[in-house]
Parts: C-alpha cells; structure tokens; sequence
C-alpha cells in the first residue's frame, strides 16, 4: 500500500517534470529566450514584411503552418540523417511544405509574396529543423518550434503594429489618419532593426529583473 | 560599352544603394553570428558569393524551361532550394574528394555559408528586377563583397558592445541591432529619401 503510493507520488512528479520541461521548451523561444529579441534569427522578414497588422499577421500563420511540420518531420528521421545532410533536406522539405501551404491558403503567399517564402526556408526554420528537432522527442520539438513560431510572430506583429499605427494606419483605416512619418521612410529596414534593438533591449531588461527577483525569493 | 558600365554600375549599387544586407534586411542573422565568431570572414563570405552565383545561375538555366509558370514566388523558392540544396551537396563531395586540407578549414562554415536567406533572395531580385545575365551575376559579386564588408565591420565593434560604459540592457544584441540601425541609415542617405513629411 505505502509502495504504491510513493509509486504514484514518483509518477506525478515525473509528469510534472516533463510538462514543466515541454513549458521551458515552448515558453524559451516565444518569449526569455525569444527566437529574434536574443538568437537574432528571422530577422529579414520581420524587416522586409512586417509592414502592417495584416502581413504581420500572415507572416506568423505562415511561419506557423511550415515550421511546425518541418520541425516533427525531422525529429522523426533526423536522428539518421548525419550532420551535413539535415540542413538541405530541410530546406527541400520546407520548400514542399510551402507549396502546400499555399495551396491550402493562397492568401498568405498573396499577402506576405516573396519575404513570405524566404522567411519559410529561412533561419527560423533551419536552425530549429536541424540543429534542435532531430536530438528531441516529438512532443518537445512540437513546443519548440510552436513557442519559435510564436516568438517570431509576436515580434512581427508588434513591429508592423507599431509601423502601422505610426502611418496612421488604425485597424480598419488604411492610410494618414495621424500618422507623421511617410510610409516610405517605415518601410525601410533602418526602422525595423532601430524597433528591435528597443524591443531586445526592453526584454533583456526584463530578464534582468526576474532574475534578481529569482535570486531573492531563493535567499532566506 | 554600355553593358559594361551598366554591370559595373550594378556591382557597386550592390555596395550602396541597393546593399542587400543593410538596405534590404537580407541576410542579418547569418551577418550577426559569423562577425561574432569572426574566423575566416574572407573565405565565408567567398562561399556565399560562389553559392550565389551557382544558385543563380541555374536558376537563368530552370528559368527557360518553367516559363509562365515560373514567376509564381512559390515555384521560384521550390527551385531555389532544390538548387541551393543540390549545389551545397555537390560542393560537400568535391571539396572532401579533391581538396580535403581546404575541406577541412572550411566544412564546419559550409551548410550556413551555402543556405541562407542572401543566396536564395538574389535570384529573386533579379528575377524581380529583370536584370540581364551579367548584370545579375555582378549583383551577386558585389553582395558577397558587401557581406565581407559588413562582416569586417561589425566583427570588432563586438567586444565593445559589452564594455561597462553601456546600459546593461542594451549590452550585446540590442546594442548590435542599433549599431546596424546607423550603419542602414547611412546607407539610406545615398537614396536620397527624406525621414519626415515635407
């Protein structure tokens, strides 16, 4: 009786632990450990694309949509493949899977166009698809590259959102509402890379903070 | 003449106006991890340009026999990266096979210097662009040279973006991204644009 409920306290702490690990594997690359604010990956689409709330926000499903498949694929059969292959059968896959996509949902190739396809066989992907997926199980891989895709989406959409509300641009109102900066001159990459150095600085400063709280919660 | 001219003119709008990396964003991650790890920048950003060319190239050879169908951006990023994946392949097993002491040096650099976002997006801009054959083929040359540039650049600043004298917050990454902030907006006063309304 007494064995079997220490067996069942064992076994409720293991599934404990792998659910707070499968959390640390999502929550990493969406937000403290953010796969664009701190790896600096997936940078170009979020220069080139992220030019309002609508294709930032088909870049996210897109991003969503191709990574995750590439990423379960290649932690099916990555472990097999040596080292040097995972990287081009990766970007064959992902191309593929692109292709699919938009047959499923042409309106995202027709919003994001062409950063949309070199965001799907970009960084983002290759480094989640051959460097993480093939030395973790399954569900591990689906919350990393789910919290990568994440992670990068919620940096595009604050990106464009913030470049849109600065053209004026409010949700339905397309256009100079109040905006005081030329659509031109936000479009240009010079605005995304200055919009995340405040955003990484502002998360690193956040990771400061918890960490120090962290600390003094673990002191007596 | 004039296409002389018009590739060389090409070549240097390459390294200005048309810079790939720091007026059109491509390529910035790959920028920020090999000028932080800063071995062997010359060869690195040579491989690019060599991957470049091939992918563009074949890319000019595919472009021939896909027409209409080609120019959907979906079918053109499906020939990029079967090209690029083929190409990277095919140089693993030359290099290895005719010369391993270069190998060596340069195998670990291979996979991200063959794909990434500036060799697939150059076949685009010039498909975009409607370049000629030189003409794209000395973009090429000249983005690899800016990316060797831009690699000698930011390579030092690295150290100094975590010296004391900057706000903690801003240490590393934050303070590369505002580092490339100057440098694109430099770059963007040879367009001639304006910041504000007139």
């Amino acid at each position: 009786m007494a064995k079997s409920r220490i067996e069942r306290r064992r076994a409720q702490l293991r599934r404990r632990k792998y659910w707070r690990q499968l959390w640390n594997a999502f929550e990493g690359p969406f937000f403290t450990r953010n796969v664009v604010l701190t790896a600096g990956l997936g940078i170009f689409p979020i220069l080139a694309g992220a030019m309002g709330w609508e294709s930032a926000g088909a870049l996210f499903w897109l991003c969503v949509c191709t990574m995750v498949p590439v990423c379960l694929l290649s932690s099916l059969v990555g472990q097999r493949l040596p080292l040097w292959m995972r990287p081009p059968i990766s970007l064959f896959v992902a191309a593929g899977v692109l292709w699919l996509v938009t047959l499923w949902q042409p309106w995202l190739l027709r919003t994001t166009g062409a950063v949309g396809c070199l965001m799907a066989v970009g960084s983002v992907m290759l480094s989640h698809a051959s460097d993480y997926a093939p030395g973790h199980i399954l569900m591990g891989t689906l919350a990393d590259s789910l919290g990568a895709a994440c992670g990068f989406g919620m940096v595009a959409l604050v990106v464009g959102g913030v470049r849109a509300l600065l053209t004026g641009s409010v949700w339905w109102q397309q256009g100079d509402v109040w905006g005081t900066v030329s659509t031109e001159v936000l479009s240009q990459p010079f605005v995304g890379l200055l919009l995340l150095g405040v955003l990484a600085a502002a998360l690193q400063k956040g990771n400061q903070v918890r960490r120090k709280w962290a600390k003094r919660r673990e002191e007596p | 003449m004039n296409e002389v001219v018009l590739c060389l003119l090409t070549a240097l709008a390459a390294f200005t106006t048309e810079n790939l990396l720091l007026c059109g964003g491509a390529g910035l991650s790959r920028l920020l991890r090999t000028s932080r790890k800063n071995n062997e920048p010359l060869w690195y950003a040579g491989l690019v340009t060599v991957f470049s060319l091939l992918t563009y190239f074949t890319s000019c050879i595919i472009h021939d026999f896909l027409n209409p169908l080609y120019t959907e951006p979906v079918v053109l990023t499906f020939t990029y990266a079967v090209s690029c994946a083929v190409w990277y392949l095919l140089g693993m097993f030359l290099l290895s096979a005719a010369v391993p002491h270069f190998f060596q040096k340069v195998d670990q650099m291979m996979p991200t210097a063959a794909i990434n976002t500036v060799v697939m997006a150059l076949p685009f801009i010039t498909v975009m662009r409607g370049w000629t054959l030189w003409q794209g083929a000395l973009y090429c040359v000249g983005s690899g040279a800016a990316f060797y540039l831009a690699i000698r650049m930011l390579a030092p600043v690295w150290p100094k973006l975590y010296e004391k004298q900057i706000p903690r917050a801003l240490r590393g990454l934050p303070a590369a991204f505002l580092f490339l902030t100057l440098l694109a907006l430099g770059l963007m006063g040879f367009t001639g644009s304006t910041l504000f309304w007139n």
